[in-house]
């Protein structure tokens, strides 16, 4: 039988360790609550920053907007007057105008665009015991490889959920996104491809890289053919100023060989 | 007498216990059943405790998730206005110009303008040869062999390449433009059509100093390559780097050129 001296022992070694445990529990809960406390302060104090420059921005863009609607339009009444005032060079001026276009189509900066073509869906595959999920998830060189067999089939433009490929355009992995033109696109991701529909479709089911992912990741391939209803791919545009894009280029020659032939 | 005492302490020691033992049991239980309550109070303010507790985690857990996809919803969105509104301003500069022009300026400005305009577009869609500052990079495989193995790594080196703000990009002098595709057909690569022999010369014009750090990053794409094969990869800042203009085929232009039927100045 244990002696009074053990049990007052044993009971008050168990006093001071639920004094403890209790203290232990207060002390954690008070830091919690408190963090909990700052953190939610400092993040809402974020998001109505965020709140207010997204304001400041939508204002300064609708103004922006404003101003080019307004300078269009009278771009337009003094175009309307050259044409009936000086009719050879509002043609020749028309012509640039019209090459202007071209070029601007060429470089990706116009949207949209329509056509033949095809339309790849790429998505993550739903996880499965017997694969890793590495596997089984859309990663930035699936899609860099996808994109460089249809470069090679002869593709005429590219844009993926509605990013355009102009000649500087990475694909890069940033978490469960990717970044394509500094921007941050999520899966599942749409390839609208211009160019021959049976020729792109036939090149992408023969690749290597196609051949190796169609098992295991969702993805479809749809053919789409300009003049048929609701049947074309749907390229967007290069969403940012080009200017920045170039400005550390000086231009040391032009194409002779593009020049001659455009303009024979 | 003796005896008697005896008898005396005995009946002294007898009475107490029988009346004593069962106090005693009354009491041991009263003990053990005030000690069970105890502790299960105890348990019982624990479990609290630490249930609280972990409600507190999951919920500032579940808060931290929330708050940060809004926050990244946000990002996203100012990213994409302030992108927007640069492309309204260059739009606005650059119909101002137009506007300027047509409204007091002679005919030959309002041509040289437009020329202005075309020769920036030919620039970024690469049809102008450029020259300004960059790095130059030489990559020559020592077996021949690994080429075609690499293929992918090529293509990722170039990849890098454009995201480290490259703006302009050949090899053995041929321009990367848009649809540009890098292919590799026995020890050769392939790019515009075009069939290209090591060494791989790189020329590439933009931020000197993104390009050097994303190309020596410890673990970045060389080292990648270098540490699967065989290859002498050089590395170096120029003060003046010139790249070709694109001389190939512009495919999708002629199909513009035939359904539009437009003439095209330079």
């Amino acid at each position: 039988m244990k002696s009074d001296r053990q049990k007052l022992y044993i009971n008050c070694v168990l006093t001071v360790l639920m004094v403890l445990v209790g203290i232990a529990i207060t002390l954690q809960l008070r830091t919690v609550n408190t963090e909990k406390k700052e953190n939610s302060q400092s993040v809402e104090d974020k998001i109505a920053a965020y709140e207010v420059r997204i304001k400041e921005l939508e204002e300064e863009k609708a103004a922006l907007q404003g101003e080019f609607d307004r300078n269009s339009a009278k771009y337009t009444r003094e175009l309307t007057n050259l044409a009936g005032t000086d009719g050879d060079f509002y043609s020749l001026l028309e012509t640039y105008d019209s090459t202007l276009f071209l070029y601007e189509n060429l470089a990706g900066l116009l949207s949209p665009l329509y056509g033949d073509g095809i339309r790849i869906i790429i998505n993550d595959a739903i996880s499965r015991p017997d694969q890793y999920n590495s596997l089984l998830t859309v990663h930035d060189t699936t899609l860099l490889l996808l994109v460089n067999e249809l470069k090679a089939a002869g593709a005429n433009a590219i844009s993926i959920n509605g990013e355009r490929f102009v000649p500087m355009t990475e694909i890069l992995c940033v978490g469960p996104a990717v970044r394509v033109n500094g921007k941050k696109l999520f899966p599942p991701y749409e390839i609208d491809v211009w160019g021959d529909t049976e020729t792109l479709d036939r090149a992408i089911r023969e690749s290597a890289v196609y051949q190796a992912i169609s098992s295991r990741l969702d993805i479809r391939i749809e053919k789409a053919l300009d003049g048929v209803a609701n049947s074309y791919v749907h390229l967007g545009g290069y969403n940012r100023s080009y200017k920045k894009d170039i400005d550390l280029l000086k231009v040391t020659e032009t194409n002779p060989v593009l020049w001659r032939r455009f303009c024979q | 007498m003796k005896k008697e005492n005896k008898t005396e302490d005995e009946q002294q020691i007898t009475v107490p216990l029988t009346e004593v033992l069962p106090d005693m049991a009354k009491k041991g239980r009263r003990k053990k059943f005030l000690q069970n309550i105890t502790l299960t109070a105890a348990c019982l303010l624990i479990g609290i405790v630490i249930a609280l507790q972990y409600r507190s985690i999951k919920e500032s857990e579940s808060f931290s998730s929330s708050t940060m996809t809004t926050i990244n919803d946000y990002q996203s969105k100012i990213i994409s206005l302030s992108n927007e509104i640069d492309l309204l301003k260059d739009e606005n500069e650059m119909l101002a110009e137009k506007l300027e022009l047509i409204e007091g300026g002679t005919n030959e400005e309002q041509i040289e303008n437009l020329q202005r305009e075309i020769t920036l577009l030919r620039t970024f869609a690469g049809l102008t040869q450029v020259s300004g500052p960059g790095v130059r990079l030489t990559v020559n495989f020592t077996d021949p062999g690994d080429i075609p193995r690499a293929a992918s790594l090529i293509q990722m080196l170039i990849n890098e390449i454009k995201a480290a703000d490259a703006q302009a990009i050949s090899v053995n002098g041929e321009r990367v433009v848009a649809m540009s595709e890098i292919r590799v057909v026995n020890s050769y690569l392939v790019i515009n059509g075009k069939t290209l022999t090591q060494p791989f010369d790189i020329q590439v014009i933009g931020d000197q100093k993104s390009l050097m750090s994303t190309l020596n990053m410890a673990g970045g794409i060389i080292s990648l390559i270098q540490n699967k094969y065989k290859t002498e990869i050089s590395v170096t800042e120029e003060e003046l780097v010139t790249v070709n203009a694109f001389t190939g085929s512009l495919k999708g232009m002629e199909d513009i050129l035939n359904s539009y039927n437009y003439e095209l100045y330079n």
